[in-house]
């Protein structure tokens, strides 16, 4: 059941994120609600959940958008990971350390592109690159934290979700 | 256990980021081919993207419709605005081109009838009702307007003063009931009385000439023009056309019913006679 639920929840964001978010652009920066989502796993399921989440997310980015494969699901499973290093561990709260996550992911996201970028000898003002499109990405893909949080955790109060990913031996 | 079960994770990590980063490496750029695997994703996955790309297409077009429409009303605004203000100075433009013929007319009029001493008047008023038998002009005794004074305009005779104020002045139509005019047949040379119109029961904007010899050979189509009697109304100005002649044998005398030519249901424009120059 989690599986559907899971690539349900990731197939409604590839279209949310393809189709309204150009939308909602502001002077030219649009958020990126997977880093919601995959922070969401991460804090909620674990790194199990923050992984493989991520990979998958980023994995059907990588594949529908073109471009090279894997960079997105690199960025998105590493993450992933991280935030579910954090689960169990903090005292997440309602909103506010949720939002802050989404934020380091954010802009740890946008570090890694800007690592690809000066890799494939891109030149990229690092300066500019932080506060133009870094910064405010990261903050605008933030405010959608709190609201993607609540029905998350709303979601993870069904016992399906609570089943844990096959890390551990059975 | 946590231990081994965290180094299971670290090494997947690791594993899968090695992995990603070759696929990274070989896709990046541009390549001759794709590799086998790419080829049997994208086989694999090229119905289900087409399915998706058209869903979302599907819901940009529709925001972007509900965008495009929001900037077509705030253009139609803008362009009825403009319509509106177009629209106006066209209504401006016209009106001053009919003032312009209608003053031409005046002044041809004037420069005609080059023994006439005329004031130039607008009339700012009628009285109410479908139809006017006494008109306001914006001249008055300060103009050297008096009472008495015969008002023409290039169709013909409009009436005669009758008050006059500072700078406006009070003008009775000659289809007017108490209206009287001493008019003169201009082919037979027959003279008459033109009155205004309360005998006819109705207002119609007509006049009726009364006292017209019983043997006249008056017929419709006769202009009538002031005869210059009562040393009112100047001789020769245009009155109307007989439409109809009424002869009623118990009458010592004819009637005939006359159409002003002055149209008084747009008066504008007025001149006003002054003096005449003998």
């Amino acid at each position: 059941m989690k599986y559907w639920v899971v690539t349900a929840i990731l197939l409604f964001n590839f279209i949310i994120q393809s189709t309204i978010l150009p939308f909602l652009q502001i002077v030219g920066i649009q958020p990126y609600t997977l880093i919601v989502i995959v922070s969401c796993f991460g804090l909620l399921g674990g790194t199990g959940y923050g992984l493989f989440t991520g990979l998958a997310g980023g994995l059907l980015q990588d594949i529908l958008y073109g471009g090279p494969v894997g960079l997105n699901a690199l960025h998105y499973m590493i993450i992933g990971f991280l935030t579910g290093l954090l689960y169990d561990r903090i005292f997440t709260g309602r909103f506010i350390v949720p939002t802050f996550i989404a934020l380091c992911g954010s802009l740890l996201r946008g570090l890694m592109m800007m690592a690809y970028l000066y890799f494939t000898r891109v030149s990229v003002s690092l300066n500019n690159g932080f506060t133009l499109v870094l910064l405010p990405e990261a903050l605008y893909t933030a405010i959608f934290m709190p609201f993607t949080y609540y029905l998350m955790s709303l979601l993870f109060q069904y016992r399906f979700m609570k089943k844990k990913w096959h890390f551990r031996r059975s | 256990m946590p231990r081994l079960l965290k180094r299971w994770q670290l090494v997947l990590v690791i594993v899968l980021a090695i992995v990603l980063t070759v696929f990274i490496v070989m896709t990046s750029g541009q390549r001759e081919s794709l590799t086998r695997v790419e080829e049997i994703v994208g086989d694999i996955i090229s119905p289900v993207q087409g399915f998706m790309y058209r869903i979302a297409t599907s819901v940009s077009q529709f925001f972007q419709s509900i965008a495009e429409r929001q900037q077509m009303l705030k253009e139609y605004e803008v362009l009825k605005e403009r319509v509106a203000q177009l629209e106006q100075q066209q209504l401006q433009m016209d009106e001053a081109i009919r003032e312009n013929q209608r003053l031409k007319k005046l002044l041809d009029f004037k420069e005609e009838k080059d023994n006439f001493i005329v004031e130039g008047v607008r009339v700012t008023g009628k009285n109410p009702g479908n139809w006017f038998n006494t008109i306001t002009i914006d001249k008055g005794s300060e103009d050297g307007i008096t009472v008495n004074m015969a008002v023409i305009n290039d169709q013909g005779l409009i009436g005669r003063v009758i008050d006059v104020g500072k700078n406006w002045a009070t003008v009775r139509t000659i289809i007017d009931g108490q209206s009287s005019i001493a008019a003169i047949v201009e082919r037979t040379r027959d003279n008459g009385m033109v009155k205004g119109n309360n005998t006819l029961t109705f207002e119609d904007g007509l006049c009726r000439m009364i006292n017209l010899p019983l043997d006249s050979d008056i017929v419709a189509g006769d202009r009538v023009i002031t005869s210059g009697f009562g040393e009112i109304f100047p001789k020769g100005i245009l009155i109307g056309e007989i439409t109809e002649v009424l002869d009623e044998e118990r009458d010592m005398y004819k009637t005939a019913i006359v159409e002003p030519y002055v149209d008084f249901l747009r008066l504008e424009e007025a001149l006003v006679i002054r003096k005449v120059d003998e």
